[in-house]
């Protein structure tokens, strides 16, 4: 017990996000799950689950390029492939969003039909959006994982930016309905913007704003992930 | 040729790697000998591209690793001490996958070349057993089977038949052999004096990082004094009077690692009744005498002072 004890407190930057975590936990999750009842599922939770399932794929990526140098040490195999290392990093980023484009793709199609977009030039536009979102995602995970000393602070590190992704955004319910001292993170969470831009294809309106919004902070990043991945890259 | 001049590799405060300077010819098969932790890993890996030299310079086929570290990847096939596979894919999808990475071979000969070479090493029949469920020895041989269905312009292999047993460790071998007949030039990095001696045209001993000797196996016995090894287990904590030996003149050198002494020498036979006679009129208490032919392993004992063990 007191070598657990000890563990737990020798790394402080787990410990805050251990109490971060538990706040969120207390305060937004709560608050979260009080207001549901008048939300409507299609509209509000089900975008939502989908997006939450393709952070959860694009956050596997970072795990397994931590796995790989970490535990099966398939770094530096995989770094004597005669690839270019940066063409290697970007097609990393690639990897991580196509296998969560697919993991979301019977949920991005079943909202589609309900949304009315199924057989519309919009249904790219849908998987446009969950690809973008993705490849932000995919971009933070790899970035996480190149400065996670083990993979528990990974695993923190990842809860964290979950919870946030997740409860302090638009997935639930519209950001009118948080405390006015929370909606300004609210509003420039992107997962926010991807609700949005998802949200927009029911309308009759164009979604190339919506889906603009989120162009640069994905790229941003994917960008950021593949500088990391190549820092980290150097054995 | 692959040109180490003066290389060096840092890792912290630690010389991994310290002015390494080599030559390996084309088409040849080089044993790189050392014990665990000499830094033969580290070489090939500064070689495959995948360490930076922290010093020096290392060219493979005129080609500088740092400046052209994509163009010494095509050249370069590395079979690693330990298998390097995806667990949760078979032998044949990995060995695919592994050409399709590094070859450019169409997808039918691909299938070709991976299943002439699982058959080879009589792994076809387990082809699609996830490597995760494979024993120890079935892994590394995939492992190998990379580099050997790659066929590289420079094959190297780490510990190539570590795990292995003696009939998939000849066969190897012998697979070995036939990738430098093709035409790849072969490094073998072993800590095994067998497969060092058998396998190898030249073989570099390296120790603490450092390039101790290089020539053929034969040429490095034959440096070693006196040719013939007499071995003496003494008691324990005992220091050997080595200066009970100077009266004969056949024994070159006398040189004691814990309770082990070697005693390097011509004329052995006559000469081991008469030394063990002298050695125990003096009290010295001898466990055990065998005497025997130099092997790599005396060579590499004479020039670093410690045993691979």
């Amino acid at each position: 017990m007191e070598r657990d004890i000890r563990i737990l407190f020798s790394d402080t930057f787990l410990v805050g996000i251990m109490f971060a975590n538990f706040c969120i936990d207390l305060f937004v999750t709560a608050a979260t799950f009080s207001n549901l009842i008048s939300s409507s599922y299609f509209l509000m939770i089900a975008p939502g689950s989908n997006f939450l399932t393709a952070m959860v794929a694009a956050f596997q990526s970072g795990r397994d390029v931590w796995r790989e140098k970490y535990i099966k040490d398939l770094a530096s195999y995989l770094f004597t492939l005669p690839v270019p290392r940066r063409l290697f990093a970007a097609s990393r980023v690639a990897g991580g969003v196509a296998r969560s484009v697919i993991a979301t793709f019977p949920g991005t199609l079943v909202i589609s039909y309900l949304y009315g977009i199924l057989f519309s030039p919009k249904l790219v536009d849908a998987f446009v959006i969950v690809g973008l979102f993705s490849l932000g995602i995919v971009g933070l995970s790899m970035a996480v994982s190149a400065f996670a000393s083990s993979i528990e602070v990974f695993a923190t590190v990842r809860s964290a930016i979950q919870l946030y992704l997740s409860f302090l955004s638009t997935i639930f319910y519209p950001a009118s309905l948080f405390p006015v001292i929370v909606q300004p993170i609210v509003e420039t969470n992107p997962m926010t913007w991807a609700m949005n831009a998802f949200r927009s294809l029911s309308g009759q309106g164009s979604s190339l704003g919506p889906i603009a919004i989120l162009v640069a902070p994905s790229l941003a990043f994917a960008l950021l992930g593949i500088g990391c991945y190549l820092w980290y890259a150097r054995l | 040729m692959i040109s180490f001049e003066k290389a060096g590799k840092r890792f912290g405060t630690l010389d991994a790697v310290k002015d390494f300077t080599l030559e390996i010819r084309d088409q040849e098969i080089l044993g790189l000998l050392g014990p665990n932790g000499a830094g033969k890993t580290t070489l090939m890996l500064m070689m495959g591209t995948v360490y930076r030299p922290t010093s020096g310079a290392i060219s493979v086929n005129g080609l500088d690793v740092v400046k052209h570290p994509n163009d010494v990847r095509k050249l370069i096939g590395i079979a690693f001490q330990d298998p390097r596979v995806d667990g949760i894919l078979g032998a044949f999808d990995v060995l695919n996958w592994h050409l399709k990475m590094t070859t450019t071979l169409g997808k039918e000969e691909r299938a070709e070349r991976v299943e002439q070479v699982l058959r080879a090493v009589d792994l076809w029949d387990a082809r699609k057993k996830r490597t995760w469920l494979m024993s120890g020895g079935m892994r590394k041989k995939v492992e190998d089977c990379k580099v050997l269905a790659q066929r590289p312009s420079i094959a190297v292999f780490d510990e190539p038949t570590a795990f292995l047993d003696v009939p998939s460790r000849l066969l190897m071998w012998k697979m070995i052999r036939e990738l430098r007949d093709q035409g790849s030039t072969v490094i073998v990095a072993t800590n095994m004096m067998d497969e060092a001696e058998r396998l190898s045209e030249r073989v570099a001993i390296v120790n603490r990082g450092k390039l101790v000797a290089i020539d053929s196996p034969e040429k490095l016995k034959s440096t070693t004094k006196g040719g013939e090894v007499l071995e003496l287990t003494v008691g324990v904590g005992q220091q050997f009077p080595r200066e009970l030996l100077a009266e004969f003149s056949e024994v070159q050198d006398v040189t004691q690692t814990e309770n082990k002494v070697s005693v390097y020498l011509t004329s052995g036979r006559l000469l081991l009744p008469k030394i063990v006679e002298t050695l125990t009129n003096r009290g010295v208490k001898i466990d055990s005498v065998h005497l025997k032919e130099v092997t790599l392993e005396d060579v590499f004992l004479n020039y670093t002072g410690q045993s691979l063990d």
